[in-house]
């Protein structure tokens, strides 16, 4: 059961999750099975999948550097940390669930940093090198984290979801843990 | 309070500042009169309205180069429908918007169906478009249009607001109200932001594609008939080298080459910049290929700043 579970966090594919989950739960209702729920059900249309977190991924960069409707935008980051469950009681086991499933979610996202398409410029036709992907995945990270969370002062609320980010970066490429480090020095000054 | 950060976030208002003080010393106050500053939000108004679509369009990391025929094709065929075809000015007006937003569509097939890059697609229909233009006007202006059609260009509200400038402003906030307080924003800036991430999160990128140079089709439309109205007469040149003063404006605004990032209040100052500037030059008897010269540097000068910053974060 362990390993299914292990697994069941580490898969990427939302089908193959669903289907995992099934072995794992067999219709009891389970945190897991709510996070899913929460992460994947697009709301308007039951029958499609869709990617709440992974959207909140590529969103919440955009919400950091808006200048303008600063209360709206703090609205919508308050509505994003709802949608994380970050505002709920949670217990030990709940709360390491909801982390592996932020790690899922950041990880999915980071699968798709090294395509040929992100971070090129000039509308399509220069190509980003590695060393441009890196440091634009980790401003990217950043944004969506620890930027976001400061810019508003939620860095408690959004604790767990900067944690996860993090982690996951570092994982994807260890050398980004230096410019990620570079932002944090960049914004205190 | 003036620090630093404010002058960063503020910079382009600023350079707006600067460039209004500069024309107004330098043309004895004649910059800031009551009726150069009409004239510039007429002049200011087609930019503006084409810029919105244009913002759009490079907000997800593309370019539409074909705004410039569009709005030829736009002044030609409106002009034909009224004077040749002796069609009804709103059905004229009607008819043109809608084939000015089918070109975008078509523009749209070509980028997202087709696969074909961007600028090489919107450089084919500019061509074809062009072409288009002046196999209808056979290289003629077309003139003699119904007095009520001046409401797009020369009538003004109150005496002193022209038309052209209240639907600039009206597109602005159409516009910014799309970018900040719809689904289809969000979905612009994630597209720009990671296009392939913005397709697993569940949005259909092909459509909101098609939704975009829609846009930048029907934008380009409106600002082809501001500016029939306002010359009065269609000229199959008119739109010539348009879209380069329009990505001017936009990148000037803060859109970055890059995609993703960019507001409708930046592209705002970027037209109100670029449009203060070309008056400015004419005020100052500036020749016509100078005032090309300046503008294509400022152009340079825009994507330099953007591309610059970039590098600056890299080290």
């Amino acid at each position: 059961m362990e390993h299914q579970i292990k697994e069941y966090f580490e898969e990427l594919n939302p089908e193959k999750r669903k289907a995992l989950l099934e072995e794992i739960d067999r219709d009891t209702p389970s945190f897991r099975r709510e996070l899913y729920k929460k992460r994947f059900e697009f709301r308007r249309k039951p029958d499609r999948i869709a990617d709440l977190w992974l959207f909140k991924c590529v969103y919440l960069p955009g919400l950091y550097r808006r200048k303008f409707l600063k209360k709206a935008t703090l609205r919508e980051v308050n509505l994003t940390i709802d949608e994380f469950f970050l505002r709920e009681k949670l217990n030990d086991e709940q709360r390491e669930e909801l982390y592996l499933e932020m790690r899922n979610a950041v990880r999915r996202y980071l699968s798709t940093c090294r395509s040929a398409k992100y971070a090129s410029s000039f509308f399509g036709l220069k190509k980003a090198t590695d060393e441009e992907k890196f440091q634009r995945t980790t401003e990217d990270i950043w944004k969506m984290s620890r930027g976001i969370a400061r810019v508003y002062g939620l860095e408690k609320e959004l604790s767990l979801w900067c944690d996860a980010c993090y982690a996951e970066l570092i994982a994807y490429e260890p050398s980004c843990e230096k410019l990620f480090r570079e932002l944090e020095e960049d914004f205190k000054k | 309070m003036l620090n630093a950060n404010f002058l960063k976030q503020n910079a382009i208002w600023l350079v707006f500042l600067a460039e209004i003080i500069i024309f107004a010393i330098a043309s004895d106050g004649t910059f800031i009169s009551g009726r150069n500053i009409i004239n510039i939000s007429r002049q200011v108004s087609y930019y503006g309205i084409a810029a919105i679509g244009m913002t759009f369009v490079i907000l997800i990391a593309d370019i539409d180069l074909s705004i410039g025929s569009i709005i030829t094709l736009v002044n030609v065929v409106c002009a034909w429908l009224m004077v040749a075809a002796g069609v009804n000015m709103w059905v004229a007006v009607a008819i043109s918007l809608i084939m000015a937003t089918g070109i975008g569509l078509i523009n749209a097939v070509m980028v997202a169906a087709v696969g074909i890059p961007a600028l090489i697609a919107t450089f084919a229909s500019q061509t074809v478009f062009e072409g288009v233009a002046y196999l209808i006007s056979g290289g003629r202006p077309i003139a003699g249009f119904d007095s009520d059609f001046g409401i797009f260009g020369r009538w003004s509200a109150f005496d002193f607001l022209p038309i052209c400038a209240i639907l600039m402003i009206i597109c602005f906030a159409v516009g910014s109200f799309i970018l900040n307080k719809t689904y289809f924003g969000r979905y612009f800036y994630a597209i720009g932001g990671n296009e392939e991430a913005a397709e697993l999160s569940g949005i259909r990128v092909n459509r909101v594609k098609y939704l975009i140079y829609a846009f930048s089709g029907f934008f380009a439309g409106l600002a082809g008939i501001v500016l029939l109205s306002r010359a009065n007469s269609a000229q199959s040149t008119v739109g010539k080298g348009l879209e380069f003063d329009v990505i001017t404006c936009v990148v000037l605004g803060g859109v970055s080459v890059y995609g993703g990032v960019g507001s409708m209040s930046g592209v705002i100052a970027g037209v109100l910049i670029i449009g203060s500037l070309t008056n400015g030059m004419i005020l100052m008897d500036v020749s016509e290929y100078t005032q090309m010269v300046v503008k294509g540097l400022v152009l340079a000068v825009a994507v330099g700043i953007d591309c610059m910053s970039k590098k600056r974060r890299k080290r």
